[in-house]
């Protein structure tokens, strides 16, 4: 590990302060960061630790029906509020969906949405990568591609986003409130992420020294509470990142959807949100006929970009299911492997 | 006399004896030992090729670079640049050849870990390729062998195929698995005066650390002393590869003078140390109308990676386990361990009988599927039986527990109840598919080669009664240092307590033998009985004297020693003892009797006995994702009279579910140039906790003690377990069949990842038809 500097930030615009100069990172729960800084993948000069940042752990059930999630609250704290799960359950089901218990202990939110790609190529010093050194190249072309993006990928980089978290606060209009240098701006998640094009190095909208102090969910995003769901294919039970994830969302008013949402995770730099889809279920049955169609509208733009093709109809097959699941659950309950497909007490009270 | 015995001798389920400092990080680990001064880190130089000429190797930016004290080529080596298990030449370092990607080709020691790992980057090589044998199905083609081929054979299986009512061809195979022991390889080699050297290795053969380095330095073995308290996992991955880290870090530690410790990485581990055999098998078989196999002609094809290893007795143990539990009247079995550019496989738990066991259950499902009957009949109708009991290589099965186990099984797991829900489940639900198979296991314990089935233990009495026990064994969390600790506590009937366990080293029992093919506590726990035995003897001869009577007719019980009324406390015995100048301290020494193999013919009985098990596994499987999950498992296993049932049913377990990734999830991504793709567990999956059978009950074998006088009548109990994981594949298989048919589950091969469950369900991408076209241009 480099050496670097150490700086425990006393309040917001200290860190926003700090955190402009060349080389300086926040540090929150610090999971994927340090990590990152073991393996000489990242080398801040400066860590400046936002830990205690006053007022950032809190969160807040708007008197509109929203909700505003502060930075430094932790993935199992948010997962595990009473009021927080029942009116977001999807975000609930994505949160306990990722990592182990130890590390949602430690997670914060802000640092789940800023995750890195686990691309194993951006993890591997020995290999080339665009998004750690521009220029250098991509080797996880012609790789081991099974993980690698279908959607919105470019010659300079197939890496996807890991984040579970951040694919339905994509369905559900997620807003990132950023403070920085230039004062506070409010940025929809869906446009928080970059996709790689030309510059993989760039991931997010963020300018030097801007922080996220806080992740809105607008009061629409509780109106899917009965109909809602993260679905989440992965190589085992637990601990591993989505092939391919999905959230779904439905408002149904007598036999009809009055209202879609769909974002799929692990298939691009983003989670992806599938509007096409959204819009093709308006007014619709809620019937398998139609997710089907939805699900073929969601993956159109799909291409492989190894030898992933699998994932496209995998992710077809995911939408389907998870707009299934999603019409007739009433998710009030989590499961207790959530998001999990393959869940037999659930299958079995069909 | 008092009838009282120990609480804490055999056949108790005593904890693990670090398990409080396992959880307490208290119990040290190589890593963890306090580093001595002028420590320094090693680091090695890998190659990027599979196979190619080292034109031009630039050392002078790595020697140049900050903190590096020394860099070392295959040049610098003292002694001979071998690090061959059993065959010579298989090099430490690539000189000028590389075989591998991942290959050592240079090795460096620096002032710290950070910058010895950076050093590494600068090196400058320049290559010219060579052409790459990367699979087995190339190395067949080519007929590159690291050992020549075996063939076992009885009986005429030609000809019984040939007039036998049915006959099919076939081909499957499995995959390799890394070990990932969460301990890395590691290895502190510390100089020491006159030219010796001290190493603490991760090592499951200290004995063949110490000659691999005494080589390397060109030194006598007696020049170096090997030590290991614990590993943090093996698995057969510490058993020759140990030699390496330890071999680089005494190189580079008699080269600096200064201590060094080379702890890998788990990428470079994945990388530069081998991983279980994959697996190629391809079959004829002849039958009857019933199933009963008559001929099987098999070839066994494994491969071996760039160099021989332990690939010969692998492949060697695969051939003695295609029988299983099956009953082969007409057989041939060759076997073939194939040289290819990739890393060379070595020991993994069950050393190649796995591989084995997994072909010939390739062959019974596909008779099952030609004649409609379950696979389950065709397993029953196919057991050894009674005048059908002698092993393909000639050996008897002797006890013969299958029946028992299954039987109990039945009860135990609820089959015929759950049988009939898991058809109406799968009647009623659109995609998900279960299924339920019973699976039992034969297992040979001992060593195939004779000579290794030897162990040594010295123990210390002390005039306080408390005992030091020192034994040939290595412990890797295994549990084989408190199994042998409660056999000494037995033999002296006095708390284990008084006990005291100490690592394992070369300068306190010499010549030994890995701690490997299940038999840790079978020879180690002999050993040290035998020792136990001597000192007992001595301590009655001097309490008989004592009391005025025969020693044959002194008891140890319950911390006393009694003759007729009288008696004495064992300290006080051991007291008594010294005064009167009588030694407490003593060697033991035990071979495995009536054992004996003929390589050349491949016959003879090379086993002690057998270890058996049988399960019960309902597996689910979700035809549009491919994902699976193992629902259930119902274990009854033979451990003879358990020396330590609570550590016994751990090791099943733990077995279990390391087969289970075998058989499902781990998987092994060499890409076109021979380079490991999944070299982390970013892209290797190895089962977590929420993987284990939500529902797993294990049970042991009541009332079974080994019908050979083994120690305490107890049984091996290492690698038989992890072979009952191979029922996690017929399950899967078995729903593929459910949803898809059987050609289509008959494409399946492991692991039975979702992919490959999804193109099984396509039925494969090649299609059964395929497999057994390419079959037919064999290679018996």
């Amino acid at each position: 590990m480099n050496q670097f500097e150490y700086e425990l930030a006393p309040n917001v615009e200290n860190a926003v302060a700090s955190g402009r100069s060349n080389g300086a990172v926040f540090l929150a729960g610090g999971t994927n960061l340090i990590d990152l800084m073991k393996g000489n993948l990242v080398r801040p000069t400066r860590l400046v630790d936002i830990n205690r940042l006053p007022g950032l752990d809190r969160i807040e059930f708007l008197p509109d029906g929203g909700v505003r999630i502060g930075a430094l609250v932790r993935n199992s704290d948010l997962a595990h509020d009473p009021k927080f799960a029942r009116d977001f359950p999807a975000v609930a089901e994505a949160l306990l969906s990722g990592a182990s218990p130890q590390l949602r202990n430690a997670a914060t939110v802000a640092g789940n949405v800023m995750q890195r790609t686990r691309c194993p190529y951006f993890y591997d010093a020995a290999s080339a990568c665009n998004k750690r050194e521009p220029g250098a190249g991509c080797e996880a072309r012609g790789g081991h591609s099974r993980l690698q993006a279908i959607l919105g990928w470019s010659a300079h980089c197939i890496a996807t986003h890991p984040s579970d978290f951040s694919v339905p606060l994509v369905a559900f209009d997620a807003v990132v409130e950023i403070d920085g240098p230039q004062g506070r701006r409010d940025v929809a998640l869906e446009d928080f992420y970059l996709l790689p094009g030309n510059t993989p190095e760039r991931e997010t909208i963020l300018a030097p020294g801007e922080l996220i102090v806080a992740i809105r969910l607008p009061a629409q995003a509780a109106l899917f509470a009965g109909h809602a769901r993260y679905l989440k294919i992965r190589d085992r039970t637990s601990y591993a990142f989505a092939v391919v994830s999905a959230a779904a969302g439905l408002r149904i008013e007598g036999d009809r959807i009055v209202e879609a949402r769909l974002a799929l995770g692990g298939v691009a730099l983003k989670p992806w949100r599938a509007r096409a889809a959204e819009a093709c279920l308006m007014g619709r049955r809620a019937g398998r006929e139609e997710f089907a169609e939805a699900s073929m509208l969601a993956l159109q733009e799909a291409r492989p970009s190894g030898e992933n093709e699998f994932k496209i109809e995998l992710a077809r097959r995911l939408v389907v299911r998870a707009f299934e699941r999603t019409a007739i659950d009433n998710t009030a309950r989590l499961s207790p492997l959530p998001a999990s497909i393959v869940n037999l007490t659930e299958e079995i009270q069909r | 006399m008092n009838a009282r015995v120990i609480a804490s001798g055999v056949h108790q389920s005593a904890i693990h004896d670090s398990a409080a400092r396992h959880v307490q990080g208290s119990a040290l680990y190589i890593d963890d030992m306090k580093e001595p001064e002028g420590l320094l880190h090693g680091w090695v130089i890998l190659s990027d090729r599979a196979h190619a000429r080292i034109l031009m190797l630039d050392l002078s930016s790595v020697e140049a670079a900050e903190g590096v004290v020394c860099v070392m080529t295959a040049r610098d080596i003292p002694g001979l640049n071998d690090a061959g298990p059993i065959m010579k030449g298989e090099v430490l370092l690539a000189d000028q050849i590389v075989e591998h990607e991942g290959q050592a080709i240079a090795i460096i020691a620096a002032r710290s870990f950070a910058q010895a790992r950076d050093a590494a980057k600068l090196v400058r090589v320049t290559y010219e390729d060579l052409p790459a044998y990367l699979t087995i199905e190339a190395a067949l083609q080519a007929e590159r062998f690291v050992v020549a081929p075996l063939h076992m054979q009885r009986g005429d299986a030609a000809r019984a195929i040939a007039e036998a009512p049915h006959c099919l061809s076939g081909e499957t195979s499995a995959g390799g698995q890394d070990h990932f022991y969460l301990e890395t390889q590691i290895a502190v080699a510390t100089p020491q005066e006159n030219g010796e050297m001290h190493i603490f290795s991760s090592t499951q053969h200290p004995t063949e650390v110490q000659h691999i380095a005494a080589r390397l330095l060109a030194r006598p073995y007696a020049a170096i002393t090997v030590e290991v308290r614990r590993m943090g996992g093996a698995f057969g991955g510490k058993e020759s590869h140990a030699s390496l880290i330890a071999g680089m870090a005494a190189l580079l530690a008699a080269r600096c003078g200064e201590p060094v410790k080379l702890r890998l990485s788990r990428d470079v581990d994945m990388l530069l140390t081998g991983k279980r055999h994959d697996t190629l098998a391809r079959f004829s078989v002849g039958f009857d109308d019933a199933g009963r196999i008559l001929g099987l002609d098999m070839m066994i094809a494994l491969r071996a990676g760039h160099v021989a290893d332990l690939s010969g007795p692998v492949l060697t143990r695969a051939l003695c386990h295609v029988d299983n539990v099956y009953w082969l009247p007409n057989v041939k079995v060759s076997g073939y361990a194939c040289k290819t550019n990739t890393v060379s496989n070595t020991a993994f738990r069950g050393f190649g009988g796995p591989q084995g066991m997994f072909a010939i259950e390739a062959v019974i499902v596909r008779i099952a599927e030609r004649l409609g009957l379950s696979s389950e009949a065709v397993r029953q109708i196919n057991h050894y039986g009674p005048g059908q009991d002698t092993t393909p290589y000639g050996q008897s099965i002797g006890e013969n527990n299958t029946p028992r186990l299954l039987e109990e099984l039945k009860t135990a797991a609820d089959i015929a109840r759950r049988r009939g829900e898991i058809a109406q489940f799968n009647a009623s639900h659109p995609y998900i598919k279960k299924a339920l198979v019973t699976y039992a296991v034969k297992f040979g314990i001992s060593f195939n080669l004779p000579s290794l089935n030897q162990a040594g233990a010295l123990l210390h009495v002390y005039t306080d009664g408390s005992v030091h026990l020192n034994h040939g064994g290595t412990e890797m969390g295994q549990g084989l240092y408190v199994k042998v600790a409660q056999i000494v506590a037995s033999c002296f009937q006095i708390e284990r307590e008084h006990v005291h366990i100490s690592s394992t080293r070369t300068d306190k029992i010499p010549n030994t033998s890995a701690t490997a093919a299940s038999s840790g506590s079978d020879i180690n726990g002999m050993a040290a009985k035998a020792a136990a035995d001597i000192i007992k003897s001595r301590m009655a001869a001097i309490a008989a004297a004592k009391f005025g009577g025969a020693a044959d007719d002194v008891v140890f019980s319950g911390g006393y020693v009694y003759l007729g009324n009288r008696s004495i406390s064992f300290p006080d015995l051991a007291q008594l003892c010294w005064a009167e100048r009588v030694s407490l301290s003593a060697t033991g020494y035990y071979r495995t009797p009536d054992i004996h193999f003929d390589q050349a013919s491949m016959t003879g009985s090379p086993f002690y006995y057998f270890s058996y098990g049988a399960c019960a596994t309902e597996a689910a499987i979700d035809i549009l994702t491919g994902e699976n999950r193992i629902l259930r498992v119902d274990i009854i296993h033979d451990t003879g009279a358990s020396l330590n049932p609570a550590v016994d049913i751990g090791q099943i377990e733990g077995g279990f579910v390391q087969g289970q990734g075998w058989m499902t999830m781990e998987e092994l991504v060499w890409d076109q140039a021979g380079r490991l793709r999944t070299h982390a567990p970013s892209t290797y999956k190895i089962p977590t906790s929420r993987d284990v059978p939500p529902i797993f009950n294990t049970h042991l074998l009541a009332d079974a003690p080994n019908a050979k006088p083994t120690i305490f009548r107890s049984k091996a109990i290492g690698e038989p377990p992890f072979t009952l994981a191979i029922s996690c594949f017929l399950a899967i298989q078995e729903a593929v069949a459910a949803a898809a048919g059987w050609p289509a589950a008959l494409t399946l091969c492991a692991p039975a990842t979702p992919e490959a469950i999804l193109r099984a369900l396509g039925g494969g991408k090649e299609g059964s038809a395929f497999c057994e076209q390419k079959a037919a241009k064999k290679l018996f």
